[in-house]
């Protein structure tokens, strides 16, 4: 892989880029521990990658071959097909997964259910970082504060809320709109906007209010409103951390099961991937040359943004390691 | 999946996404309206503002006339849903019209009137919705046909008092300025109570019950007050109100409300009576329901315990070594994996074929390999458990590295550098020098882990289901409410869950503010 560094990369860390710090370190290059810690270093990445490397390799067996022998097998005897990944994705047939329906279904939840809470949050954390009012810092220690509750506390009443007040209105857009069915995705970004609010309102509001008090004050002499200043300065300044959060929450909503069970239908017309994935695991246990590649077709997201955005995600995680 | 199919999904995410832009520019318009204006006559006051306003109008006719144009050449463009669209949009452009006319008929007036104005208006647009929702139940709207008796119920007993609130506060505007913020205050506060005493009263003569609904009103309604008797203290604090308000209601009514009604829940039976503590007595005493806290203690310290100790000796390892971005990605990739991709990865690890077949497992072929017997590791109790626990770990110690590896930079070379000057040996100066320098961070990433653990759901459902003893609570919590139809064992267990995080979290937020109060 190309990505191996000559001289130690804190690309990943969190460790200054400072040319000045870096080429100290060089200078007292010297390790903590002894030629048998890298070889520990070996065996663990090797234990670490092999489970993963393993279900890569199987979702590309032929199926016969999956569920007949091993995939370690593959290196004396090399056969590679894409099969199961069409069959997964695309086969109309009704025992096949139909993957390809899930995965409308979880970019449909993903990508709503990060842009609500983010713009929720950012105006929240402005208001409390930027406009001076009595009790703000009461609120915001509450707001902080409500991470304590484990969503499984929020799940069984706000599900009755959801079927009493949201329901009649799906339904009655179903009968207006037959091609929208009437069990929808609004009550999974709902929840999904719920549940990250403490928590991304607590991180934007560690960036938002780092930003410098002149830049504001300028634009509030100049007339800005409120409302110009959160567009115009807030929100383009506030840029890396939004986007920090938005890949975590991101990851978080494409990931989840939990909410999904309790709130999508659980049918074709709402339900995610992972829903289905866990379906399929529990009901064909055994049906590897399925698994494997559906497993991989949900693991094909977050791999690409861990790959492509990998700089912005540990920033992500290293300031959201308190999500409670 | 058909087309159609996928257009709806899409236009869902699109229609929501549009709305919610168009919403959020609409408020933040609002706060930065000119208020400065000099004021030329009636008629060319009208001017300002207009083009936003034909925008939005041009936005409803458009509705209209694609209605029209698309009535008779797609099949699901009804007769009913066309005439419905043109209402709309023509009911819109009415309304569009009369906001600016009101809007500028009351630019001369003082923000007392202007305030007492907007409310009425609100007040009237509520009593029509009251007036409306029974008719629709009763079906003599055909077009409201699909007002459930719930929601008809509901816009009565939630209407009115929300209708007095408006009048009164409306009233209240003309109120001196020192006595303005608390009335208003309390009359938020009274119709929150009118809400709850509503509800109960009608309960009582219902064989269906309302549902606890009200409570969650009440409880939004006087975050409003709240918010709004915040707001009012002077000019200055008064656009908080639309930057919190839509945040403050979501979290009312969808955190804060649901956890209190929980708590309750988890003291009723499966019929919603109250039934003291058997819940948690059950709890404490059912083998199963001891069986999964147990499970849950086990899994509570093994997983941040080795995550944390692999991490960390990972981390060390790989110091400064050649290549150690690709080290650390190898290690950090299973944490942006999901629980259940990362189950199904182990699945197959432990996949099981008899003694006489060629294992699939990698896990059973290194067994066969040593010399031993294929296992069923994910059934033989208690060994499953820790099997399932391997897989927490797998994906919790790439976390550990990155957030310790990045600590470990941050300890000062010249410490290090000193201490081995000194002597040191390699083992002295990690648990002298690093170590210290690393405290907090290890305390965030064993918290952090902790929680992530006590709230393992993914693993456990989709590797077992919670079968073969190795249940965890977050997981029975699951199979309680929504499986067994005992909400109340379901509740009680969230309860526990809560108890359990909360001394966690709470030490979490402490070491965070100390952290915060040394920078």
């Amino acid at each position: 892989m190309s990505q191996i560094a000559v001289t130690p990369d804190p690309e990943i860390t969190l460790a200054s880029t400072d040319a000045a710090l870096g080429t100290k370190l060089d200078r007292v290059k010297r390790r903590l521990t002894s030629p048998w810690a890298t070889i520990a270093a070996i065996v663990i990445a090797v234990i670490w990658t092999i489970p993963t490397f393993g279900l890569l390799l199987s979702s590309f067996r032929p199926s016969d071959q999956i569920s007949g022998s091993g995939w370690w097998t593959f290196f004396t005897d090399p056969q590679l097909t894409l099969a199961n990944y069409s069959e997964v994705l695309f086969s109309a047939s009704s025992s096949s997964p139909q993957l390809g329906e899930y995965f409308v279904n979880s970019l449909a939840i993903a990508i709503p259910g990060t842009i609500f809470p983010l713009v929720l949050a950012a105006l929240a954390a402005y208001a409390f970082a930027w406009i001076k009012f009595r009790g703000s810092s009461t609120l915001f220690v509450i707001v902080f504060a409500l991470q304590i509750v484990p969503l499984q506390m929020a799940l069984i009443p706000l599900l009755q809320l959801f079927v009493t007040f949201m329901q009649p209105f799906q339904d009655a857009l179903h009968e207006t709109l037959p091609f929208i069915s009437e069990r929808q995705f609004l009550p999974v970004w709902i929840a999904h906007t719920i549940f990250a609010l403490p928590l991304a309102t607590f991180l934007l509001h560690n960036f938002i209010s780092e930003i410098p008090g002149e830049v504001i004050e300028a634009a509030r002499v100049d007339g800005a409103g409120h409302g110009q200043i959160f567009f115009r300065i807030i929100l383009p300044l506030a840029t890396p951390a939004i986007a920090s959060f938005a890949i975590f929450q991101f990851l978080w909503v494409w990931n989840d099961l939990l909410v999904a069970l309790v709130f999508s239908s659980g049918t074709p017309d709402t339900a995610p991937l992972m829903q289905r994935l866990a379906e399929l695991a529990g009901s064909r246990g055994e049906n590897w040359e399925r698994l494997t590649a559906g497993a991989f077709v949900s693991l094909l997201v977050p791999l690409a943004v861990f790959f492509g955005l990998q700089r912005y995600f540990v920033r992500g995680l290293l300031a959201g390691s308190a999500k409670g | 999946m058909t087309t159609l199919d996928l257009f709806g999904k899409v236009l869902q995410a699109i229609v929501a996404l549009a709305a919610f832009g168009v919403v959020m520019a609409l408020l933040l318009a609002f706060l930065d309206r000119d208020d400065t204006v000099q004021r030329r006559g009636f008629l060319a006051s009208l001017k300002v503002g207009l083009r936003p306003r034909i925008i939005i109008a041009a936005a409803f006719v458009l509705l209209a006339v694609l209605a029209r144009v698309l009535y008779g050449t797609v099949s699901w463009m009804t007769q009913e849903l066309t005439n419905s669209l043109i209402l709309i949009g023509i009911l819109g452009v009415v309304g569009v019209v009369l906001q600016l006319l009101l809007d500028r008929a009351l630019e001369p007036a003082s923000p007392a009137v202007r305030s007492a104005v907007f409310r009425l208006v609100a007040a009237a647009l509520i009593a029509v919705v009251i007036v409306l929702a029974p008719m629709g139940e009763s079906g003599a709207i055909p077009m409201l046909a699909w007002v459930t008796p719930a929601l008809s119920l509901a816009a009565t007993i939630a209407g009115w008092p929300l209708v007095a609130a408006l009048v009164a506060t409306a009233a209240i505007a003309f109120a001196p300025a020192r006595i303005r913020r608390s009335l208003r205050l309390l009359a938020w506060i009274a119709a929150a109570v009118a809400i709850v005493v509503i509800a109960l009263v009608l309960e009582g003569g219902r064989e269906v019950p309302i549902g606890v609904w009200p409570w969650a009103f009440a409880a939004a309604l006087s975050i409003a007050g709240l918010l709004g008797y915040l707001a009012d203290h002077d000019e200055d604090s008064k656009p908080m109100l639309v930057f919190l308000m839509p945040a403050a209601l979501l979290l009312t009514i969808g955190l804060v409300y649901p956890a209190i009604r929980t708590a309750i829940l988890a003291f009723t039976d499966a019929t919603g009576t109250f039934n003291g503590a058997d819940n948690f007595v059950w709890m404490f005493t059912q083998p199963e329901a001891l069986i999964t806290l147990g499970n849950t203690i086990v899994w509570v310290i093994l997983v941040p315990l080795l995550s944390t100790a692999i991490g960390l000796a990972y981390a060390i390892f790989i110091d400064k070594s050649r290549g150690e971005r690709f080290f650390k990605m190898l290690l950090f990739m299973p944490f942006a994996l999901s629980m259940v991709g990362a189950s199904i990865i182990w699945k197959f690890m432990y996949a099981y074929r008899g003694p006489e077949q060629d294992q699939i497992g990698f896990v059973n072929q290194i067994i066969v390999w040593l010399g031993g017997e294929p296992q069923q590791i994910l059934q033989n109790s208690p060994w499953n458990t820790l099997a399932l626990i391997i897989v927490m770990i797998w994906i919790q110690t790439g976390f550990a590295m990155v957030v310790l590896s990045a600590a470990i930079k941050g300890v000062p070379v010249e410490q290090i550098e000193a201490a081995s000057i000194d002597g040191a040996n390699p083992w002295q100066r990690f648990s002298n020098v690093v170590l210290p320098g690393i405290r907090s961070s290890l305390v965030v990433v064993v918290t952090t882990i902790s929680i992530a653990t006590l709230k393992v759901f993914d693993i456990v459902r989709t590797m077992t289901a919670g079968n073969f003893n190795t249940s965890v609570v977050a997981n029975e919590m699951y199979t309680q409410a929504f499986r067994s139809g005992e909400p109340g064992r379901g509740a009680a267990l969230a309860l526990i869950l809560f108890v359990m995080v909360l001394p966690i979290v709470v030490y979490n937020v402490r070491v965070l503010n100390q952290q915060k109060g040394i920078r």
